[in-house]
């Protein structure tokens, strides 16, 4: 069995690579949010790390590098560096450089990196040393969370001294996860009170990595005339009346009776008079901050990474398991053991489960595709002149991990076609009386055994008669076919098919539409677009959850048996001897008032051997088509496991694979769509002949 | 009827203690008081500690005292910083008596 990849530098690129993302949409998220405290940490957590655990595993340009961008991260936190869209601009270039010098640091460009860091210096006022100088990578130490209690009493003058407490509080929050809680009971009336004074005091839980002595810096100039306590906490579940004790705000024998109640202990502690609401309310925080502590350990606790081929190969074998377990069903079939059968059933149950725990383990969010395509849309909009704000829901969305990667490459296609030719420019825009600012919607939903993903822009829509005269200059369809929206819109998907009128530096880079089709189509998925001009274009892509396993129609046709995707399953019907007569010119069947043409499997495979007596028609459906395809017998339902068929085989039109019988046989699988365009084709040539 | 103290502008401790004396003097002079301060731009916890001060006089002398709008802005900012939530007897900041 193949080991996961173990190599700490493998490991520490897999690692970066999660940290590259963090970086990209925390800077994304900067420029659109300039004042956001916790982004700029984000972003800057992210570098230091890149940097410190980067020289550890020996990428020390990468090291030297990153720390000229943290260090101008750093100033921005010390509010020395003000956040500029130069700033993100340069810095969403150092990660790539970054990036690069992590992935392969012997190709890297030097004279990038030299670049971006002279435009850092320009930014941030002053020159990088020769040589990039020698930063400091600090070797990571190990980051321990620890949680705090802290009692903060200032000195009665402290505002007179020119402290500002909430100052002091809002640098303990940066240290971590604070909770603060005010103690207000020292404040007197108004009678009593001096309004220079400082009164009120504060109880605060803090969870941090910092050292304790952080703690202290935050109050270095009060720290003489002020009552500060801090002890650490242990992070594990506590009852309020643990805590009330552990802080000495109520006696033990206190709590006892307070529990005999039936009432609320926070509050039958306050209504007895014995713990004021204060330190109940500081109790009560505490008690939340080390939940909320202890859910954020178990959830960091339960993520386990495992490499991609070992999931593969999981699923593998859980395909054989399947094939194996249905052989298994049928020799119990033939057998009178009673117990046997029953294991068997229990074996069944187990491998269904199985299987569907290992398919939920493949499943990865469509989110995580989606915010990649973030950086695309800022770059080609600031490209192409043109603003455009990406937005998605459905990003919990669950598919299949392969679907996800392999979803990559078409959808950067079609975000980049709706980005270039959808939306129109600001100007064009306003006068069509729409916001300057274009918008692309990305959405996911479950429909099914299927996703559908849609790319819908707010743009001019596709171009009708455009289409068509392209169509009818490249030969594609003669002057006076009629087409639906739909068979127009389809077109473009035809190799070769461009309607930009200049190749702009988006469009123009050898993809087409047609490779964006092929893509989805090996993905068994289908391709609808809608639109309305002046209003924008929708493209829809259906795409099955899973590769790997599908439910399948198991047919015979002359001996031979055949799987059609449950997925393009209409509806089954009896092809009744009138039809079956009269229909041997023109195939087509009358369903409900609707022609519904049909294919014969037994014709078009050459299969020959006595012709059933009852045939079927399996009705299926190929994206808006409809069509029956003749089949001798429905044979039922079956989990069919998809193995691929051999490369000499691959280039077999009407398949998409093959699957394992119970019996060990050998079923091929229909690929619906295909079949459709096939028989198309065949129709036109006898036609033509 | 409600007497209303309007509270604007800066609302620190230079301005402590002309603050003090308007809140005193209402309280000494009405059962019920509205602190208006939605036009204040800043505040600080001399501020907040004032205006606590001046619901414990309030209940003390059995007279009432609210803010006539939950707190905004600047005021709200400054509660946050000082770990005031909407909870028990801090409530009233986040509710109008009107």
């Amino acid at each position: 069995m193949n080991g996961a990849p173990t190599d700490p530098v493998q490991t520490f690129r897999v690692e970066a690579n999660d940290l590259f993302e963090q970086l990209e949409s925390a800077l994304l998220d900067i420029e659109d949010n300039p004042e956001n405290r916790d982004l700029i940490d984000t972003a800057f957590r992210a570098l230091h790390t890149i940097k410190g655990s980067g020289a550890m595993f020996g990428f020390e340009q990468a090291a030297a590098f990153t720390h000229h961008v943290e260090n101008a991260f750093d100033m921005v936190r010390k509010g020395t560096l003000a956040v500029s869209p130069t700033l993100v601009e340069i810095a969403l270039r150092a990660k790539d450089h970054i990036r690069d010098l992590i992935d392969a640091p012997e190709t890297a460009d030097k004279m990038t990196g030299e670049i971006i860091l002279k435009d850092l210096a320009l930014l941030v006022g002053d020159t990088p040393a020769e040589g990039h100088g020698h930063p400091s990578p600090t070797p990571k130490p190990e980051i321990k969370r620890s949680t705090y209690r802290l009692h903060i009493a200032l000195a009665r003058n402290a505002m007179m001294t020119g402290c500002n407490p909430l100052l002091l509080l809002d640098e303990l929050c940066e240290l971590g996860e604070c909770s603060i809680v005010p103690v207000v009971d020292a404040i007197p009336t108004l009678d009593e009170i001096d309004p220079l004074g400082c009164y009120m005091a504060w109880d605060c839980v803090l969870t941090t990595e910092k050292p304790r002595s952080a703690i202290d810096d935050v109050f270095i100039f009060v720290l003489d005339d002020m009552d500060l306590t801090v002890e650490e906490v242990e992070v594990s579940p506590k009852l309020l009346g643990e805590i009330l004790v552990e802080r000495g705000a109520v006696s033990p024998e206190i709590l006892q009776t307070a529990l005999e109640g039936q009432e609320k202990l926070g509050n039958i502690l306050v209504k007895e008079g014995v713990l004021s609401n204060d330190k109940l309310r500081a109790a009560l925080a505490e008690q939340g901050h080390l939940k909320n502590e202890q859910d954020r350990a178990a959830k960091e606790g339960s993520v386990v990474k495992v490499a991609a081929e070992k999931l593969d190969e999981l699923m593998d074998q859980v395909g054989e398991l399947v094939i194996a377990q249905a052989r298994l069903r049928q020799l119990a079939e033939k057998s009178d053991d009673i117990s046997f059968k029953s294991i068997v059933e229990e074996i069944e149950r187990l491998a269904g489960h199985l299987r569907d725990v290992s398919m939920g383990i493949r499943m990865v969010p469509i989110g995580t595709l989606f915010s990649k395509f973030r950086r695309l849309v800022r770059d080609l909009s600031n490209e192409l002149g043109k603003q455009v704000q990406l937005s998605w829901s459905g990003e919990e969305t669950e598919i299949d991990k392969t679907v996800i990667e392999r979803l990559h490459d078409p959808l950067v296609h079609l975000i980049r076609n709706s980005v270039d030719h959808g939306v129109e420019r600001g100007d064009e825009r306003e006068a069509a009386g729409k916001p300057r600012e274009g918008r692309v919607h990305l959405s996911a939903v479950h429909s099914g055994a299927q996703v559908l993903i849609s790319i819908k822009d707010d743009g001019k829509g596709l171009d009708r008669a455009r289409i068509r005269a392209k169509a009818e200059e490249t030969g594609l369809v003669t002057p006076d076919q009629e087409l639906t929206d739909n068979e127009l819109f389809n077109l473009i998907f035809h190799p070769g098919f461009s309607t930009a009128q200049k190749i702009t530096n988006v469009s123009g880079r050898g993809v087409g539409m047609d490779v964006v089709k092929r893509m989805i189509d090996q993905l068994r998925g289908t391709i609808d677009i809608t639109s309305t001009p002046g209003e924008g274009a929708t493209f829809t892509l259906r795409l099955p959850l899973t590769l790997a396993i599908i439910d399948g129609l198991l047919v015979r046709v002359a001996g031979e048996r055949y799987v059609i995707p449950l997925s393009a399953v209409e509806e089954c019907i009896e092809l009744s001897s009138e039809d079956d007569a009269r229909s041997t010119g023109r195939d087509f069947l009358n369903i409900r008032g609707d022609l519904v043409p049909f294919i014969r499997l037994r014709k078009m495979f050459d299969l020959s051997g006595p012709a059933a007596l009852y045939p079927k028609v399996v009705v299926v459906s190929a994206g808006e088509f409809r069509f029956g395809v003749v089949v001798d017998q429905l044979l039922g339902g079956h989990q069919t496991v998809i193995k691929s068929l051999s490369k000499l085989h691959a280039d077999i039109p009407t398949f998409s694979g093959a699957t394992i019988l119970g019996d060990g046989g050998v079923a091929l699988i229909l690929d619906v769509p295909r079949l459709l365009d096939f028989s198309q084709s065949r129709e036109e040539q006898l036609k033509a002949s | 009827m409600t007497f209303v103290v309007r509270l604007s502008g800066t609302q620190t401790i230079r301005e402590a203690e002309d603050t003090l004396l308007a809140l005193r003097d209402a309280l000494a002079a009405e059962t019920s008081v509205a602190l208006d301060c939605e036009a204040v731009e800043e505040a600080d916890l001399s501020f907040l500690q004032l205006v606590i001060s001046a619901r414990k006089s309030a209940r003390n002398a059995g007279k009432s005292l609210g803010l006539a709008a939950p707190a905004t802005g600047a005021l709200l900012a400054a509660l946050d910083r000082a770990g005031i939530r909407p909870e028990g007897d801090f409530r009233f900041w986040f509710e109008g008596v009107a």
